[in-house]
C-alpha cells in the first residue's frame, strides 16, 4: 500500500496552502476532491514542524517532516475515497498536533497503486502512440497538400491510410475533449449544421460529394440537411478546414509528446475493449465513413490498436489466466480473418459492397472478442 | 492570524533549520565515530577503508536520490521514506548488536594485554564494517534526500534555512570529531567497556526509532498508543532535545511499543555485554596464563 512510493510531483495549481505556526495550523481550503491532493506547508513559527494527513483509525496517509522555520514543505497525498479526513501540524514535532479536518468529495477513485508492470506496459504503449502520431502528422501533411493542390484523386487515395494512424490510437486521442471532436466529428455531431463541421469527415464529404439517391434514414444514409449543407462546400472553404485539420493533429501529437502527458491507467487497461466496441457500436453499420465507404480501413486500424494494447498486457494476462489469453488470441485472429476477406489491393473494398448478412457476421465476431476483452482490466489490475 | 502572516526572523530561520542539521548529522555520525575509534584503538586501521566505503556509498545514495527528485518529474512520498528508514534502522541495530558482542570478546583479550591476539580474536569482516557504516549513515538516506529537496526548492524563497541547515551539520561534524578525540584518549580497557555500552544505548535508540517509523507507516500497530508525553517539560526542538534525539533518538512522547522495544533491548544486550566474564578483567593473573595452562 505504501509502495506507491514514486509519486508524480504536483503541478502547483490547486495546492492547499497550509500555514503552520507555533500555535496554529491554517489550511487555505478545508475541502478537496478525490485524487491527488497537494499541500504546500509553510512554517511561519519558530519551531521545526511536521504536517500529517490521517485517514480512518488515525492511519497516516501522508506526512512531511523537518520543515524548518521559514521553509515550505510539500506533501502529495492520494485520496481515493470521499469522506472526512484529519490533518495535523506538529510544531516542535511532538504530541497529537494541531488538528483540523478536510472534507473530500468526488467519486471514488480506483486505487492508484497500480502494479508496476502495468505502468511499464503503459509507458511502452505511449511510445507506440507517439510513433503513430508522428505518422499521422506526416501522412496528414501529404493528404492536406493533395487537397489544397486540387489533386482530389490523390487525396481520395490517401484518405483511408491517413485515418489509420488516428484510429489506431483512438483511446489516447479521445482523452482530449476538444481535439478529438475537431478532428473526427461526424455530421450527426453538428446538430444539423448548427455547429461547424470540421475535420476528416468534412473533407471526406468534399472528396466524395453525396448524391440525392443516398439520402435516407439508416445509420449510413445521408440526411437531407447534410446533403443541402454539402452543396455549399467550396474548394476554398475546404482548404481552410484541411489546414485546420493539420493544425489539430499536430497539436495532438505535441500534447502527447510532452513528458508530463498523463494517460489514465483505467483508459489504458480498458483500451483494448473500447477500441473493439467502437467498431461494434458505432462503425459496423457504416456510419463512420458514409461518403467514402472506407470504413474497413478504420475497422482494421481499431483492431491494430487493440492488438497492440493486448500485446503490451499479454505477460500479465498470461501469468494470471493463460487460457483467457489463448482465447483472446484466437478471437483476434477470427476478426482479422473476417476483415481480411475484404482486402483489395493495398486497401479494402468499398463498404457498401458488404451485405447486411456479412456485416452481421463481422459484428458477431467482434462482439465475442469484446466480451472476452471485458475481463482484462480487473485481471491486470488485480482488483 | 497575525502570526500566520509574519515570517520568522532570520535568527529563527537559521536556528530552526540548524537544529535539523545537527540532529541528522549526529544521527549519522555517532555510529561512524564509535566504529572509527574502535578500529583505530584496536590497531585495525586497514579496516577504515571499508568504513569509508560504506559511508561513501550511503552519501552517494543520498546524492543520487536527491538529484533524481530535484531534476526529475517524480518524488518519493514521506511514508515510503519512513518505511525505508524503519527497515534500515532495524538492520543497523542488528549489526550494531553483533558488533558490540565482538567488542566484548575483544575487551576480554585486551584485558590480558594480549594485543597480538586481537586480530585473531575479533575477526570483523570488512563487509560487516562497510554495511554497518552504510546502514548507519544511509538509514535515513531517503529522509535526508527529501529534506534537501525541500530546502533546495523552498518556495518561501529565503536562503537562511538552507544556510542554517548546513551550519547545523557543521556543528554535528565538529561535535562528532570532538567525541572521537575524547574517545581515543581514554585507556584501552575503559574504551572498550564504555564505547561498547554507549553503542548499546545508541542501538536501542535506533531500534526504537525504527519501530516508530514502521508504526507511522502502519506495518506495526499502535502509533496512537503513547506511553507518556513529557513534551510540556522537555522541548524536543530545543538544543538539548535535538542533541539527545541525534545521539540516542530520545523523544518525549514515545509509543508503548517503542518503550517496550527500547527497554527490552537495553536489558538483554546490556546484560549480555556487561555480564562477568569467565576471566575477570580486574584479575591480576594474566589471562594468558590461564589460557595456556593445560587442563590437568
Ligand atoms: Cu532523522
Amino acid at each position: 500500500m505504501v509502495l506507491s512510493a514514486c509519486t508524480a510531483k504536483s503541478s502547483g495549481t490547486g495546492d492547499i496552502a497550509v500555514t503552520s505556526t507555533d500555535s496554529a495550523c491554517e489550511l487555505s481550503s478545508s475541502s478537496a476532491s478525490t485524487g491527488t491532493v497537494t499541500f504546500a506547508v509553510a512554517n511561519n513559527g519558530s519551531k521545526v514542524t511536521e504536517f500529517y494527513v490521517f485517514g480512518k483509525h488515525n492511519r497516516v496517509l501522508g506526512e512531511v517532516e523537518n520543515i524548518g522555520p521559514g521553509v515550505t514543505g510539500k506533501l502529495v497525498v492520494e485520496i481515493t475515497e470521499p469522506g472526512t479526513y484529519e490533518t495535523a501540524c506538529k510544531p516542535g514535532m511532538v504530541g497529537n498536533g494541531i488538528r483540523g479536518t478536510l472534507e473530500v468529495t468526488g467519486e471514488q477513485k480506483s486505487k492508484s497503486d497500480v502494479p508496476a508492470d502495468v505502468e511499464q506496459a503503459k509507458a511502452r504503449y505511449l511510445d507506440y502512440v507517439r510513433g503513430q502520431l508522428d505518422g499521422l502528422v506526416a501522412q496528414t501533411t501529404t493528404f492536406v497538400a493533395a487537397v489544397k493542390s486540387g489533386d482530389l484523386a490523390a487525396a481520395r487515395a490517401q484518405f483511408g491510410l491517413t485515418r489509420t494512424f488516428y484510429e489506431r490510437v483512438e483511446p489516447v486521442a479521445e482523452s482530449f475533449a476538444d481535439l478529438d471532436p475537431a478532428i473526427d466529428m461526424r455530421w450527426d455531431d453538428t446538430e444539423d449544421g448548427k455547429q461547424p463541421f470540421t475535420g476528416f469527415h468534412r473533407i471526406e464529404r468534399f472528396l466524395w460529394p453525396p448524391q440525392q439517391s443516398q439520402v435516407g434514414e439508416d445509420g449510413d444514409d445521408i440526411s437531407q440537411a447534410d446533403l443541402d449543407n454539402a452543396k455549399t462546400d467550396t474548394a476554398a472553404l475546404v482548404n481552410v478546414e484541411a489546414e485546420a485539420l493539420l493544425g489539430n493533429v499536430t497539436a495532438l501529437r505535441d500534447e502527447v509528446r510532452k513528458s508530463d502527458f498523463a494517460f489514465e491507467t483505467q483508459s489504458f487497461v480498458k483500451g483494448p475493449q473500447a477500441l473493439v466496441d467502437e467498431i461494434a457500436a458505432t462503425k459496423v453499420g457504416g456510419e463512420e465513413d458514409r461518403y467514402s465507404r472506407t470504413d474497413l480501413w478504420d475497422f482494421a486500424a481499431n483492431i491494430d490498436g487493440s492488438e497492440t494494447l493486448i500485446a503490451e498486457l499479454q505477460p500479465m494476462i498470461t501469468a494470471k489466466n493463460a487460457p483467457l489469453m489463448d482465447k483472446i488470441t484466437g478471437q483476434f485472429q477470427a476478426v482479422r480473418d473476417a476483415i481480411g476477406k475484404y482486402r483489395q489491393g493495398d486497401g479494402y473494398v468499398s463498404y457498401d459492397t458488404v451485405t447486411a448478412a456479412q456485416r452481421k457476421e463481422l459484428s458477431d465476431k467482434i462482439d465475442a472478442l469484446s466480451a472476452t476483452l471485458s475481463q482484462v482490466p480487473d485481471l491486470v489490475l488485480g482488483q | 492570524m497575525d502570526l500566520a502572516l509574519s515570517t520568522p526572523t532570520v535568527a529563527t530561520q537559521l536556528f530552526g533549520s540548524g537544529l535539523i542539521g545537527l540532529r541528522e548529522g549526529l544521527e549519522a555520525g555517532i555510529v561512524v565515530m564509535i566504529l572509527t575509534a574502535f578500529l583505530v584503538k584496536s590497531d585495525r586501521r586497514e579496516h577504515l577503508k571499508w568504513l569509508w566505503l560504506g559511508v561513501g556509498a550511503a552519501v552517494a545514495m543520498v546524492v543520487v536520490v536527491f538529484a533524481g527528485i530535484h531534476y526529475g518529474t517524480s518524488t518519493i512520498s514521506g511514508l515510503a521514506a519512513e518505511a525505508v528508514a524503519g527497515v534500515s534502522s532495524l538492520i543497523a541495530a542488528a549489526i550494531v548488536t553483533a558488533m558490540v558482542l565482538w567488542m566484548r570478546s575483544a575487551a576480554t583479550h585486551i584485558s590480558a594485554d594480549l594485543r597480538a591476539e586481537l586480530s585473531a580474536a575479533v575477526e570483523i569482516g570488512g563487509i560487516a564494517v562497510a554495511s554497518l557504516a552504510f546502514f548507519a549513515v544511509g538509514r535515513e538516506g531517503l529522509e535526508t534526500a527529501l529534506l534537501m529537496v525541500g530546502y533546495a526548492e523552498n518556495t518561501s524563497g529565503s536562503d537562511w534555512p538552507l544556510l542554517g541547515l548546513l551550519l547545523g551539520i557543521a556543528v554535528a561534524v565538529a561535535l562528532t570529531v570532538a567525541l572521537y578525540l575524547g574517545a581515543v584518549r581514554i585507556s584501552l580497557v575503559k574504551f572498550f567497556t564504555y564505547t561498547g555500552a554507549l553503542l548499546v544505548v545508541v542501538a536501542a535508540g535506533i531500534l526504537a526509532y525504527g519501530v516508530r517509523a514502521l508504526q507511522v507507516v502502519g506495518w506495526l500497530p499502535g502509533i496512537g498508543n503513547v506511553a507518556f508525553d513529557v513534551s510540556a517539560h522537555y522541548d524536543q526542538s530545543s538544543w538539548y532535545g535535538t542533541t539527545l534525539a541525534g545521539l540516542f533518538n530520545l523523544r518525549p512522547d514515545p509509543t508503548v511499543l517503542q518503550v517496550i522495544a527500547w527497554a527490552a533491548y537495553l536489558a538483554v544486550v546490556l546484560t549480555l555485554f556487561l555480564r562477568p566474564r569467565r576471566r575477570a578483567v580486574a584479575s591480576s593473573t594474566p589471562a594468558v596464563a590461564v589460557d595456556r595452562t593445560p587442563a590437568s
